[in-house]
């Protein structure tokens, strides 16, 4: 019965398959696609391993008014990850996320330079890399003044290191 | 020495015990193999062994070693979790606790610790054999794929148990672990070719391990995670894989 039918929609050049392949390809594809979607779901770029909604401090954020800063100091922010650095009347924020590795680089006042306590990283104040395994210039973050004279930093924005506020 | 197979012999020669127990153990080459083939904790050692098998200075026992201390951290490890919280405000106290407080939890971590560190070396060390005795050779190629892939297991294991302590040894190793694999090519925001998948500090690579674009809460939890029930797991299921396929790529590995 079955070898006549499939002898039939050959000839006439049709496609055949029997029952049980199909019900055999049907089931494998849905299994395989449950499957994929499954693994889209938890791996994928969009998926349960990546969060959309994050507990972390907000990337834009006041560091305080210009007068909380005395003249040619570095202060450190060290909950922000951050140094605010005031060259008379000009301000920068420069983040302590050593280029190498990613350690917290500190202050070190009587040279007058960033350190890297992890690999020896050393950078100038202006945040230019000279000494040790770090490849680029430490990150500059975009500065700007409110309204209400307080100054804010948007760490998601990189500006090129010569970029100053001047108030 | 009479006495005692005297002893054995009034109790297990009368009617009682023989009720009981209907005949002894004939001790038989063929009751060896029976015994091994039966048994659910014998049916992994093979049922004839190679001469070349009983020579230690062949094989140095090394997978068996790191196989052992797998077991020993898995059973210090579930005793640690009877005391740690992988919650960020507690996790370096418990440790802390486990430390001072808790009756012989210095030894147990101490234990697990430096367990941890041995299994890294002796899984070098058991690749290293492999390599210089040849045993990675057909038939026995796809073992040490295998192999491979529990090495990088182990210091997965290793690694992801590093930040646990919450101290800042493990945040640091954790920070520059994780900036690695920030640069990784394609998927790592601060790798090469990032920009051509779109990938950003928010969904790459790195981001999916620590569940944020910091340390934090998030990726001490994950940590955990993978480090006690993930990994052990994966690892558990391909060691099962590996062994077996010692027995089927023609037993123990040998001199020719």
């Amino acid at each position: 019965m079955a070898e006549a039918l499939k002898e039939k929609e050959l000839k006439s050049g049709g496609i055949y398959t029997s029952r049980r392949s199909f019900f055999t390809i049907a089931g494998w594809g849905i299994f395989l696609m449950t499957l994929l979607a499954y693994a889209w779901e938890t791996l994928g770029p969009k998926g349960f391993f990546f969060p959309k909604v994050l507990f972390e401090p907000s990337p834009v954020f006041p560091v305080g008014t210009p007068s909380d800063f005395a003249e040619n100091t570095v202060t450190t922010l060290k909950s922000r990850k951050v140094f605010i650095v005031r060259d008379g009347n000009s301000f920068k924020v420069i983040s302590v996320v050593c280029q190498h590795l990613g350690c917290a680089v500190h202050w070190t006042k009587e040279k007058n330079i960033f350190e890297c306590p992890c690999h020896g990283s050393k950078y100038y104040r202006n945040g230019v890399n000279f000494a040790g395994p770090a490849p680029r210039p430490l990150y500059h973050f975009q500065l700007s003044l409110s309204d209400d004279g307080k100054l804010i930093t948007d760490t998601r924005k990189i500006v090129p290191i010569e970029t100053e506020l001047t108030i | 020495m009479n006495l005692i197979s005297d002893i054995i012999k009034k109790i297990t020669d009368n009617e009682i015990w023989k009720s009981v127990f209907r005949h002894g153990y004939a001790d038989t080459p063929r009751n060896r193999a029976l015994q091994t083939i039966s048994n659910v904790w014998l049916h992994i050692h093979p049922v004839k062994i190679p001469e070349h098998a009983t020579k230690i200075r062949f094989t140095w026992c090394l997978g068996g070693i790191t196989f052992f201390i797998f077991f020993f951290e898995t059973v210090t490890g579930i005793l640690l979790m009877f005391y740690y919280v992988p919650d960020v405000n507690r996790a370096y106290a418990d440790m802390i606790d486990l430390m001072y407080a808790v009756p012989f939890g210095r030894f147990l971590r101490n234990s697990h610790r430096w367990a941890g560190h041995a299994m890294v070396i002796t899984v070098c060390f058991h690749m290293l054999r492999v390599f210089l005795t040849g045993s990675y050779k057909a038939p026995r190629q796809f073992n040490w794929l295998l192999g491979v892939m529990l090495l990088v297991l182990t210091l997965l294991l290793s690694f992801t148990g590093y930040l646990l302590p919450w101290d800042q040894l493990g945040y640091w190793a954790i920070t520059v672990g994780t900036n690695m694999g920030g640069a990784t090519p394609f998927i790592g925001y601060q790798g090469p070719f990032a920009e051509l998948l779109g990938v950003k500090i928010n969904s790459d690579i790195r981001f999916a391990l620590l569940g944020g674009t910091q340390i934090d809460a998030p990726a001490l939890l994950r940590a955990y995670v993978w480090h006690c029930i993930a990994i052990p797991i994966i690892a558990g299921g391909l060691m099962i894989l590996h062994f077996w396929r010692i027995r089927k790529d023609g037993g123990i590995s040998g001199p020719l």
